[in-house]
């Protein structure tokens, strides 16, 4: 199956009908000891001769749709981009916000048993997070995620047996949300004192596409810029706000974080209190208008006074 | 890991000093068609009300972007109140609609963070409501005082158990320990 998607991109790429294929593929890392070792990693290719770096295995953990809204794939043609079924959502999240045309797009589904949790391109050992609630919806764990709507679909799975499942961010969630709101508030402000503001999970993240982020900006100056408690607070604060309603929990901000904060802790409770109130699911339709620009007449107020 | 040690115990005299001076600082946003034109006439019916709250001018309810409450937070502020018009009175015909969507989830987004309930406060009131104006102002500065002085963004006190002696040894210790040395050294101005 990868064979036939493999001629196919090449000769899609020779006739011109896709500019660049932005897939996963195999780097060789060379490590302290001297060993060698393969990782999975994004790859950008538009030469007919490099498709062969193609892969399609359990370490494409990697959510590609973030690099549809950059400004150097913006010009470039037509993309063959390699999609999960769960990284489809951002594609709807993007198309439903006009961000991205979905004619300029050839979408390559992948068929996925679940993918490798990984930290800092560390591998750890058991499925990602975004995986156990996805594979737990099917009402099985061995289910078999299908994209719809893919131009192409790759049913070939990842070889290998199913990797144990990893700790269930709504058990933690239930176990943060019961703690004292004081020790909440520790918790998180020993959380984002960590914070280097390198921004990495804004630029890992598909929703985060602003040509100017407000945390850049300096007039007015909004949330300061240096890696103080008040800046971080803020900053951490506002991502998420920014993000309620459109995460799609794909947990790129806090694999890509090289201080270990739990970004998709917060995340999901966004996640967990929109589909409560709203009864909404970002990513779910790209035809659904987004939730803050809709409202509805019997919308809860229990709060205001 | 970085541990939290409960904060120094004051005497009681200070306490109690401190309890007396000390009055809280609410930021209020007000939508300008009705809920500042209720306060406006609470003021010319005379009716008397707690003065902590410092009101902000803003068209509507739906302007207030959560930005100015976090911000309000963050430059000192103990509480802040929101205040519009009742759903339907938009003088924007939908503005406060939108804005309750937003409201519910930053509500629960800083309460999930730990933010003490009893400091962000969110109400409508019209412009014929001055008696109700006054009462809300009355419940909030309340609810704040009880919450005592915001200091959410002061620095977390560390223990002495875990400070760390050279740059040497916190490098050995991983990045989490590192960057709780640089907090350490650069913010809480160890000797």
């Amino acid at each position: 199956m990868m064979d036939d998607l493999k001629t196919r991109l090449k000769e899609m790429l020779t006739s011109g009908a896709i500019g660049m294929v932005i897939g996963y593929g195999q780097k060789e890392i060379y490590m302290a000891d001297g060993s060698r070792e393969y990782r999975t990693c994004p790859v950008f290719l538009s030469r007919d001769t490099e498709i062969d770096r193609l892969v399609w295995n359990r370490h494409c953990v990697q959510n590609l749709v973030t690099y549809l809204t950059k400004e150097e794939y913006k010009e470039s043609g037509k993309i063959a981009l390699m999609v999960k079924p769960c990284d489809l959502k951002a594609i709807h999240v993007l198309e439903q916000e006009k961000q991205i045309d979905r004619k300029r797009l050839f979408i390559i589904g992948l068929t996925c048993k679940g993918v490798m949790a990984e930290k800092m391109g560390i591998d750890e050992g058991h499925l990602a997070g975004k995986c156990i609630k996805c594979l737990d919806s099917s009402g099985k764990s061995s289910a078999v995620c299908t994209p719809d709507e893919a131009d192409i679909v790759i049913e070939t799975l990842p070889d290998g047996d199913m990797p144990p499942k990893g700790k269930d961010i709504s058990s933690d969630l239930e176990g943060f949300e019961k703690m004292p709101s004081e020790k909440r508030w520790a918790f998180w402000q020993n959380q984002f004192l960590k914070c280097l503001r390198c921004y990495a999970c804004r630029s890992a993240c598909p929703m985060c596409y602003c040509e100017q982020c407000i945390c850049d900006m300096s007039r007015p100056q909004w949330i300061d810029k240096s890696p103080h408690l008040k800046g971080n607070f803020l900053f951490h604060i506002v991502r998420a706000f920014h993000l309620t309603g459109r995460c799609v929990g794909c947990g790129e901000c806090e694999r890509v974080c090289p201080m270990g904060i739990p970004l998709m802790l917060i995340n999901q409770k966004m996640i967990d209190t929109v589909k409560d109130l709203y009864g909404y699911e970002s990513g779910k339709d790209p035809e659904q208008a987004p939730l803050l620009s809709q409202f509805k007449m019997d919308d809860d107020q229990s709060f205001i006074k | 890991m970085k541990k939290i040690k409960d904060k120094p115990q004051e005497s009681e005299d200070l306490l109690l000093e401190k309890d007396r001076l000390w009055q809280p600082r609410i930021v209020a946003f007000l939508c300008n068609w009705c809920s500042y034109a209720g306060a406006d006439l609470a003021g010319t019916s005379r009716i008397k009300y707690n003065p902590q709250i410092r009101i902000i001018r803003v068209p509507c309810s739906g302007r207030v972007n959560p930005l100015f409450i976090l911000r309000a937070f963050i430059d000192g502020a103990d509480g802040v109140l929101v205040s519009g018009c009742h759903p339907g009175d938009c003088h924007y015909s939908t503005g406060n609609y939108f804005a309750r969507r937003k409201f519910a989830l930053l509500k629960r987004l800083i309460e999930f963070c730990g933010m003490d309930e009893r400091r962000i406060h969110f109400s409508w009131v019209s412009a014929a409501e001055g008696s109700k104006w006054s009462q809300v102002v009355n419940d909030v500065v309340n609810a704040v005082y009880q919450a005592g002085p915001f200091t959410g963004f002061d620095l977390p006190v560390f223990s002495k158990e875990t400070e760390i002696e050279t740059p040497a040894d916190l490098c050995k210790q991983g990045p989490e320990r590192f960057a709780y040395s640089i907090d350490l050294m650069s913010r809480t101005g160890k000797k």
